[in-house]
């Protein structure tokens, strides 16, 4: 058996173990093996490692008393000398089976590292995912084994056990960096099976017992909520997730996992142009937040093989809820408005044999260069572009649930959400004079309730062509017809015709700090063709509750 | 200056400040309480701010004002604001750290209760820690089949000292000078 020395030898065994679900990739059989002593005195060493899953009870809370082990796949396994250092390495198969050459028998530990890792080659995928501790320097988390002496052929299991006492948690949660590992391996797995060498960018994800749902300091806890940002620090992408015990952890609940996952990969693959912000079930929401919202339940729902997407809370993890994004919406919350309704046409369309994944998966993709926002209709167009033999079946589905755009800007939609008028929110993208022309577009505070939150009626979506490529200045500013006196605080998102984007969303203060009501984004380059925005206004106020009356704020757009 | 193109940036609660007088006027109606111990100036002004909210959660949006420094045994009054609440069966429920006590008007502890939908809901509540440190208010909403959890940070003593998170285990540094959390294998 050639030696795998250190790190260099790494890369082509971790790529093994990730694309070889059931296949021996150095592992290999149903148990630990036990391979024969090497001569000269070195040693093979090979086990199994494992973590504890808890899965979810029928109330979305977590069941401890059904937790079983299960495979740590594709993980990086390290043999440590007796002062830490890195004698070999390898990874774990798809079963969770390592086995690794060692040239001098001796005192080692086996170290599991929650890292999925694979170098870019030729061809083979590249992508590296890690789980670390955000409250402690972003160290990275390990599954060490005690020391013991390897020689010959000697088997090491090593497994990560939950920590629950029974009533709670009595010892290190070892199991849920490696929960979380597995629900990414679960998600490269999905893409890989339709790219099989696939780079993709490095994502470091944060976990500990430390993260609750509470605003202030990440690096103390305080992450809010389970999330991914694409710039977790330095440019680099991150995905925070909960762990607080008796409040809120995320490392069982595969599915929320997933979700954001599933907004990485956009990040990685496609394009969101979510604005983000507050979101629940039953809302009318900004058709790009429910586009963004809906594809990461659907999406984990794909990787995960299943539609039940459920999430844990409360004292002893026992409380929360289930969702089944194979439940067709009904009544009001049918549109493109409403994340129900795209979690449902993306996981229905992943399933059904005229459509399938893969279409799916390419469609995503396409939408990177696309001069249309991220919405219901933008990917309905783009999985018709990239099978067209499903084009009926897409077209049947998407109205089946109240989405009716015949394109990527909803061309032909009758379905209102319920806002007509002033700040009507149809047609999906209202037509701008052009070059040189300035009209008014209105926003409304309708769905608004509670706090800010981009709902429908508070983003107005607006195209116009650009006849030659050029350098043009783009400015809002309030209008008349705005109902209130408060300030405004235009923003918008500018995507040129070849799908790229620009945000200008700055204070809106004039030198002397008063507000200017305005924004202005001067000579940015605009490519010709379709060219798109998405205009809104920051300050835009709360309704106490639905029945409060709606503010209307109205914005003049100039394109110069 | 950018603002708020990242997504992390939308999450931070400083986004959703309300402002101190809006505030007020909205809490024109919240009670007084009978004080058992000896109430705590604030250091500053208490702002409201909105609780961050999990994806696909209840969707009932939690505000609060709390106090910048409690003092340990003294009493101090915390505000919650419930709002976004559309269906009949939505409901509040209160878990506390420990070390930290909490009493409602009438002098009972609150452990849970209907939110009226079509309205928000202010509750008030008395509250005495026993210790320094960050001490929390767990918040559970449930509507419509759905919940969320939130944490209401109280922060007690000085507050010029970072709290210290406590970890479930220290890190290390590898010979390679990479930073480890070395988990313990339970198998033999």
């Amino acid at each position: 058996m050639k030696l795998q020395n250190a790190r260099g030898a790494a890369s082509s065994v971790l790529a093994c173990g990730l694309l070889s679900l059931l296949s021996a990739c150095g592992g290999g059989g149903s148990s630990s093996p036990s391979p024969a002593p090497m001569p000269g005195g070195s040693a093979v060493v090979s086990g199994t490692a494992t973590y504890q899953s808890v899965p979810a009870a029928a109330n979305g809370g977590l069941n401890y008393g059904a937790a079983s082990f299960k495979p740590i796949r594709g993980a990086t396994v390290q043999l440590l000398d007796v002062n830490g250092a890195v004698l070999a390495s390898g990874a774990t198969d798809g079963l969770g089976h390592y086995s690794i050459a060692l040239p001098v028998a001796q005192q080692i530990t086996v170290r599991v590292r929650a890292e999925l890792a694979a170098s870019p080659a030729a061809d083979g995928p590249g992508f590296n995912f890690s789980v670390r501790d955000n409250t402690q320097g972003n160290a990275l988390y390990v599954l060490d084994s005690a020391p013991f002496v390897a020689t010959g052929g000697v088997a090491r299991d090593l497994q990560a056990a939950s920590g629950w006492g029974g009533s709670s948690y009595t010892a290190v949660r070892a199991a849920g960096p490696f929960s979380i590992l597995d629900v990414v391996y679960a998600g490269t797995q999905k893409v890989l099976s339709v790219v099989p060498n696939l780079v993709l960018p490095t994502l470091q994800l944060y976990w500990s017992a430390n993260n609750r749902p509470a605003s202030g300091d990440p690096t103390q806890g305080f992450i809010g909520t389970s999330f991914f940002t694409s710039n977790a620090g330095a440019g680099q992408p991150g995905l925070f997730l909960l762990g607080a015990a008796d409040v809120d952890t995320d490392e069982y609940d595969t599915h929320v996992v997933e979700h954001e996952f599933g907004h990485y990969l956009q990040y990685a693959l496609s394009r969101d142009d979510s604005p983000g912000g507050p979101h629940s079930s039953g809302d009318k929401l900004d058709a790009r937040l429910a586009f963004s919202e809906g594809w990461g339940n659907a999406w984990s729902g794909m990787a995960l093989g299943g539609p039940l997407y459920s999430d844990s809370d409360g004292p002893r993890q026992a409380s929360g809820f289930v969702l089944d994004v194979s439940r067709a919406p009904v009544g009001s919350d049918q549109g493109a408005y409403s994340e129900t309704t795209l979690q449902y046409l993306l996981w229905t369309a992943s399933q059904d044999p005229a459509i399938g994944f893969t279409p799916i998966y390419n469609a995503f993709v396409a939408l990177k260069p696309l001069p249309a926002f991220t919405t219901a209709y933008a990917m309905s167009r783009m999985i018709k572009t990239v099978s067209p033999s499903s084009s009926t079946e897409v077209d049947a589905l998407w109205n089946s649930v109240g989405v009716h755009g015949t394109d990527e800007y909803g061309s032909g939609e009758t379905n209102d959400g319920g806002i007509t008028g002033t700040a009507a929110t149809l047609p999906v993208y209202k037509t701008h004079p052009g070059i040189g022309g300035t009209a008014t577009y209105c926003l409304t505070s309708h769905y608004n309730v509670g706090q800010f939150a981009y709902k429908l009626g508070t983003t107005q979506f607006i195209r116009f062509d650009v006849p030659a490529a050029g350098t043009h200045t783009l400015s809002v500013t309030r209008s008349a017809q705005t109902t209130d006196t408060a300030a405004t605080d235009p923003d918008f998102m500018l995507l040129r015709s070849d799908g790229t984007r620009t945000v200008a969303d700055t204070n809106s203060l004039n030198p002397d700090g008063s507000p200017s009501n305005a924004e202005t984004l001067a000579s940015t380059s605009l490519s010709a063709g379709t060219t798109v925005i998405a205009l809104s206004d920051f300050n835009m106020p709360a309704k106490s509750t639905a029945a409060s009356p709606d503010t209307l704020r109205c914005f003049d757009l100039k394109v110069n | 200056m950018t603002r708020h193109s990242d997504v992390f940036a939308r999450l931070v609660a400083a986004r959703f400040l309300l402002g101190a007088a809006a505030a007020g006027a909205a809490l024109l109606g919240a009670q007084a309480h009978a004080q058992t111990t000896q109430a705590v100036k604030p250091s500053k002004p208490a702002a409201w701010v909105h609780a961050p909210s999990k994806h696909n959660g209840s969707g009932v949006v939690l505000s609060y004002s709390v106090p910048a420094r409690l003092g340990v045994d003294s009493a101090s009054s915390v505000e919650l604001r419930f709002s976004g609440v559309t269906a009949e069966d939505a409901q509040v429920e209160f878990h506390f750290s420990d070390g930290l006590t909490a009493t409602l008007a009438d002098g009972t502890t609150p452990t849970s209760q209907a939110l009226p939908a079509g309205r928000a809901t202010t509750i008030s509540l008395q509250v005495v820690p026993h210790s320094e440190g960050t001490l929390f208010i767990n918040v559970f909403t449930r509507q419509g089949g759905r919940s969320s959890a939130q944490s209401v940070p109280l922060r007690v003593g000085d507050t010029q000292a970072k709290t210290k998170v406590k970890p479930e285990r220290a890190a290390q540094t590898t010979p390679e000078g990479e930073n480890v959390i070395s988990l313990p294998s339970s198998s033999r």
